[in-house]
């Protein structure tokens, strides 16, 4: 203490025996100040916000980035539904992409040792891709994901509208490209589009319709076994043909794609059904 | 100024159970915190107010509008975090920013910018590169509240936002929340009383899908004037007190406790002495009445 006041006494230019100071720094051993309680100190806090606040709104604030975003949404040219579109493929991953088509033109080539083995694979592949692509673009539920999609500009519909597109989109690229390499440009050409892109549109519409009851796993799960099934009598026909024998292949074929259109459709107007969002108790 | 009204909203689930019933409150631009016990409903507000759940009565009017009659526009201002949230793992943190941007209809040349400023902002542009799989939970944490803040919402929705956050990761979002309420409406959950004392600027208080208090912190500690008691007894006299009386705090002395008791009257415990009110105090009492109403 008696250092402490020496020092104090330097800062003032004082002499160590003026009384006076003495006896102001004797007065000081008195005073025992209590630190403020947790309640003070957030009353004090509280106090002081108002003027920080203040201050805050006096200072310049640049352009918020909202504004910016409306000003530039106006100079766009192309329709909203490309952004939706082009959104969903980033969910496609490079390797994603590249198994696949490499595992599914492997199975082509293959199958071009064995007669016609390449227009059997296609045909019993490309409901299987349909599937794979499906679950792959669907699984935002799995990860934890689907809700913040839900609070976007776009609906989670036309979110999942979009992803139909994508899924249907690349199996079409992969299946046209598989078909080329086995027809030549021939009238037998469309016969084979028709027989491969019938069962992925009826399997892609079965797992999507599925999945609003069993989720995309159990969705996909259901496809996948009824297509299994299907394959084992396919010497006999399509299912379609089964119930409705007088059935050509043309016309089962069509009648599976409307079929296959008519679930995804549905599927998508029961998207919006908030039950599937979140867990309702 | 901003404004977003919850005029007496309602959800009610199947089974007969109402997760929330007739809500009503107004919030202007600060940061408000929503607390109560688990299953108080909080979550579900926070999705009706997200409009991912469709309300079973009441209206959400923000501006003055019922956002139900345009929910796009109402999303283009609003950014959310859920309480349980994933990512896509093969994606970057810069690739699940841009995927986020782009459904949020942001366009595309801005996103190199605004996703540079929300990962600054947050802290993880040393990530952004990395595959999201890789991360800790504390920066999947942080990536979750810059998603939110990807398109400059008017309205900021996070369901326990600090959850996973260490100390210094919490005080850096607080202050940072804090500041962008000068101009936003926050709404965020938290289950710790002490972590948003200082900072929010208005408290809902949730207790069985009903609204307990809304208001200023100091104002609900004020409703505890004069009804918290504190006591000191031996510690093997903790369990009766506790069983007999609404205990809102215990401090464990040396071979004794100090208990706090909220009660509208002086309890008949000797020794007891009235006290100053804390924010656990009130929590505990809104708490308490709640339940002992509906057992009623």
């Amino acid at each position: 203490m008696m250092n402490k006041r020496q020092q104090i006494l330097r800062d003032l230019d004082e002499d160590l025996v003026n009384s006076d100071v003495e006896d102001v720094l004797a007065q000081l051993d008195k005073y025992q100040i209590e630190p403020p309680s947790i309640e003070a100190t957030n009353q004090l806090i509280q106090s002081l916000k108002p003027i920080f606040s203040q201050e805050f709104s006096e200072v310049k604030k640049a352009q918020r980035f909202r504004d910016i975003v409306v000003a530039t949404r106006k100079e766009k040219t192309f329709p909203v539904i490309f952004s939706l579109i082009l959104s969903q493929t980033a969910l496609i991953s490079k390797e994603f992409v590249v198994l696949t088509i490499v595992v599914f033109m492997a199975g082509v080539l293959v199958g071009n040792v064995f007669n016609s083995g390449s227009s059997k694979f296609l045909v019993a592949a490309s409901p299987f891709l349909g599937i794979l692509t499906l679950f792959y673009e669907y699984r935002a539920r799995l990860y934890k994901v689907e809700e913040i999609e839900a609070t976007c500009y776009f609906l989670p519909s036309q979110v999942a509208a979009g992803r139909i597109l994508v899924v249907l989109g690349y199996n079409v690229i992969l299946g046209i490209g598989a078909t080329l390499i086995i027809e030549t440009y021939t009238f037998a050409i469309w016969n084979l589009i028709m027989n491969w892109l019938a069962p992925l549109l009826l399997i892609v519409g079965i797992a999507l319709f599925s999945s609003l009851k069993f989720g995309i796993v159990g969705g996909c799960t259901v496809a996948g076994t009824v297509w299994s099934a299907q394959l084992l009598v396919m010497e006999k026909g399509t299912f379609i043909q089964l119930f409705l024998p007088n059935l050509t292949d043309v016309i089962a074929n069509i009648v599976s794609m409307f079929l296959g259109i008519g679930l995804l459709y549905i599927s998508l107007n029961l998207w919006q059904k908030e039950g599937r969002l979140v867990q309702v108790r | 100024m901003l404004t977003l009204e919850l005029a007496g909203i309602s959800k009610f689930y199947k089974a007969a159970s109402w997760g929330l019933r007739n809500v009503s409150t107004t919030l202007t631009p600060g940061l408000f915190t929503l607390i109560g016990p688990n299953g108080s409903g909080k979550t579900t507000l926070l999705r009706l107010l997200a409009g991912i759940l469709q309300l079973s009565a009441g209206k959400v009017l923000f501006n003055g509008q019922d956002i139900s009659k345009d929910h796009s526009k109402y999303k283009e201002k609003l950014g959310y975090l859920p309480q349980e949230f994933g990512f896509y793992p093969e994606m970057t943190g810069r690739d699940f920013l841009y995927y986020i941007a782009r459904l949020k209809d942001i366009p595309t040349k801005l996103y190199p910018t605004r996703v540079e400023e929300v990962a600054q902002c947050v802290g993880v542009t040393s990530f952004l590169d990395r595959r999201i799989g890789g991360w800790s939970v504390g920066l999947r944490q942080r990536l979750g509240i810059a998603q939110a803040l990807l398109n400059d919402p008017d309205i900021l929705i996070l369901d326990e936002p600090m959850v996973g956050l260490d100390l210094e990761e919490k005080l850096f979002f607080w202050n940072y929340l804090s500041q962008l309420s000068k101009e936003r409406i926050i709404l965020l959950s938290s289950n710790i009383l002490s972590d948003f004392i200082t900072y929010s600027d208005g408290v809902l208080l949730l207790v069985k899908g009903e609204l307990g208090f809304g208001g200023g912190i100091q104002e609900l500690i004020d409703l505890m004037q004069d009804k918290v008691w504190v006591v000191e007894v031996p510690a093997e006299m903790r369990r009766e007190l506790v069983c007999k009386w609404t205990v809102s705090g215990i401090d464990i002395l040396n071979r004794s406790c100090r208990i706090r008791i909220v009660s509208d009257s002086i309890p008949d415990i000797l020794g007891i002495q009235l006290t100053e009110p804390r924010l656990e105090d009130a929590y505990t009492y809104i708490v308490n009445q709640k339940d002992l109403s509906k057992k009623e």
